[in-house]
């Protein structure tokens, strides 16, 4: 094959997988509007309410981009294991330990440390709890071959549970009526951009963007990305190749979910400036909706980071804009968006069968 | 007697606790035993436990509210059957996609028809059905199940769609329809399990009122190893822990001393946790779960 084809053809697949984000985008979006219309409020009104409230103020920009920070982190977490063929659907528990690491270290650990060190070192911290905490669902799926859902499903609310316990017993702030740690030492916060008016936006969003490229680097420029498709496309050639996909899947299960870690001490260092409870408040989970619709791929899920990112924190106005439909409107439209990426191309297919259109591809 | 009444509140009290768990764990059953992941029991009871208390204040029966929670229970599975036997969906990112329905949609559902997306109006005493009743619901449902899955022809070929989907659809039976009769089922139980919550154990749909028992339902089900009989003694496991949490707070033990409550309520996840590691005994998945015809 001449590599003039080989480029058109590379193109035409990613104008068709373009063509299906799109329309899938579009059917989703058009479906929320719809439930929007159903309960009496305007979808125009809904659509430019969400938008002024992502984008009317600097600060909302501000607040959009620590989204999509967090969103980008969890997002890669669920779809780094997607790509050796594991569910993670603990990120939500990996980014509290993560977050609840980054907190401890931050209140107590020591205040003479230069700013850029002490985050480090604190962010460091979160890595490894929230990789720790992802490897119990990573060794129970490889080793033993329990699935990794139930694992993690079951690891999330132990780690509410022991976060909570070991807050309330050990490291419960004087200062405060509700279960939180102490607040951390300032050479732990992370420095905010000042042109977003106090936002929690910060130079993390930038490390996010790091993250994503160093992931597709590795994933299409080495051996192990090769290995790590390999062993998901056809495990049986793998295998005759040598590959050890037991492994494979649990170092890659274990360093994705390490990323949540990044997104756990975002939301401490960078917004709270202390761990408390439900400090995750559903930004893991939203990592399963954000890779599904990034398709794995780099760009695919800085975008989706983004666009829930909007949805999420424009959708907050609406509680005042609007009196029939609240911001619970963005997690429809999420759904909505999620569900028509992944039943457009079965639905296409059946559409194809029942009425024999042949489109090769 | 005092202590012998004490004990009797106490039993009672972790039977109310762990009834709608229970019909939501052989909901699991029915559709995970059938070979379908059923990831979304939790937006199934969500939609029950809302669709009940709203119809019940809507119309002022109880009783009402509960066929129209099964109905709507029914509809969610048909929706999510659609999606997984007839699209062949990803089970786990359908069930996902419905769980998420339910937690954004059925706010904004409230907010329309009611004003409030925290709350469904509180239910007159005389509108809610007893709180005894869900323990009866459950044991219907034990009991139906269990003769179900052992006793006819329809169990076997259910434990034959989630093991060898093959041998059944050689004999001449539709694993299709096998497929989507447990499908239905589990959508009708859960449904049960949420109305129950929210008509006869309370007084409202309060927000996210099911609290992840979906999911616990989804726990006790492997606990119980994916058969019936097992599956409600580890509900009535996850009940008991639950109960318990509530009232030792802070009370301390002979033994242990003063338990930290919120250990007591990890508990169950942990064991379950443990038996996947395999190190206590085996609780081993139908064979062709989540695998599409």
């Amino acid at each position: 094959m001449s590599r003039t084809s080989l480029n058109s053809s590379l193109f035409s697949v990613f104008l068709v997988e373009l063509l299906w984000i799109c329309s899938a985008l579009i059917i989703g979006l058009g479906c929320g509007g719809l439930v929007a219309w159903s309960v009496g409020e305007s979808p125009v009104h809904v659509i430019k309410v969400i938008l002024d409230g992502a984008f009317g103020t600097a600060y909302d920009v501000g607040m959009v981009i620590y989204f999509a920070t967090i969103l980008i982190c969890t997002g890669l977490a669920v779809a780094v294991p997607l790509q050796i063929g594991n569910f993670n659907i603990g990120a939500e528990g990996q980014t509290l330990m993560g977050a609840f690491a980054a907190g401890l270290v931050g209140a107590y650990g020591p205040s003479g440390w230069p700013n850029g060190f002490a985050v480090l070192a604190a962010i460091s911290a979160g890595i490894l709890a929230s990789g720790l905490w992802g490897s119990i669902s990573a060794a129970i799926r490889s080793f033993k071959g329990g699935h990794e859902v139930i694992s993690s499903i079951m690891l999330n609310f132990i780690a509410a549970g022991l976060t909570s316990w070991l807050v309330v017993a050990f490291f419960q702030a004087d200062d405060s009526q509700i279960p939180e740690t102490k607040t951390i030492s300032s050479n732990y916060q992370l420095l905010r951009f000042s042109i977003f008016d106090g936002a929690p936006a910060t130079m993390v969003g930038l490390v996010a963007l790091c993250v994503t490229i160093v992931f597709w680097l590795f994933l299409d420029k080495t051996r192990w990305g090769f290995q790590v498709k390999a062993i998901r496309q056809s495990p049986a050639a793998a295998a005759r190749a040598g590959y050890n996909a037991n492994k494979s899947m649990f170092w890659v299960f274990t360093v994705g979910s390490s990323i949540c870690g990044v997104a756990g001490a975002v939301m401490v260092l960078g917004e709270s400036w202390r761990f408390r409870l439900e400090i995750s408040d559903g930004f893991g989970f939203l990592g399963i909706p954000v890779a599904l619709l990034g398709r794995g791929r780099p760009l695919g899920i800085v975008l989706a980071a983004i666009l829930f990112a909007v949805l999420h924190h424009g959708a907050m106005l609406l509680e005042i804009e609007s009196t029939k439909v609240g911001r619970d409107v963005a997690q429809v439209i999420e759904a909505l968006i999620v569900l028509s990426v992944v039943s457009v191309p079965p639905f296409v297919r059946w559409f194809r069968t029942k009425f024999s259109i042949g489109l090769q591809s | 007697m005092n202590e012998f009444s004490a004990f009797l509140d106490l039993l009672l009290s972790v039977l109310r606790f762990s009834a709608p768990l229970l019909l939501a764990a052989l909901a699991g059953l029915y559709s995970e035993r059938s070979g379908v992941i059923q990831i979304s029991l939790e937006g199934f009871m969500l939609a029950g436990a809302f669709s009940a208390a709203s119809f019940a204040s809507l119309v002022g029966s109880g009783a009402y509210g509960l066929v129209f929670a099964i109905l709507v229970g029914l509809l969610c599975a048909l929706f999510y059957g659609f999606l997984v036997i007839g699209l062949r969906v990803d089970q786990i990112i359908a069930g996902t996609v419905i769980n998420m329905l339910a937690w954004g949609g059925i706010p904004v559902i409230s907010k329309a028809v009611f004003g409030s997306s925290a709350s469904t109006p509180s239910l007159d005493i005389s509108v809610r059905l007893p709180s005894w009743f869900p323990i009866v619901l459950a044991l219907g449902a034990i009991v139906f199940t269990t003769f179900l899955v052992r006793r006819t022809a329809l169990g076997l070929w259910l434990t034959f769609a989630g093991e060898n989907p093959d041998a059944l659809q050689s004999v001449g039976v539709s694993v299709f329809r096998i497929r989507w009769f447990a499908v239905c089922a589990s959508g009708v139980l859960a449904a049960m399990g949420g109305a129950a919550l929210s008509v006869c154990l309370s007084s409202s749909y309060t927000r996210n009122m099911t609290a992840g028992r979906g999911f616990m339902a989804l726990a006790a089900l492997i606990l119980g190893k994916w058969r019936p009989i097992e599956t409600v003694f580890a509900c009535l496991l996850f009940g008991a822990s639950d109960v318990l949490q509530m009232r030792l707070q802070g009370a301390s033990l002979p033994i242990f001393g003063a338990l930290p409550n919120q250990l007591v309520q990890v508990l169950p996840y942990a064991l379950t946790l443990f038996l996947l590691t395999g190190i206590i005994g085996r609780s081993s998945a139908p064979a062709k779960l989540g695998q599409p015809l």
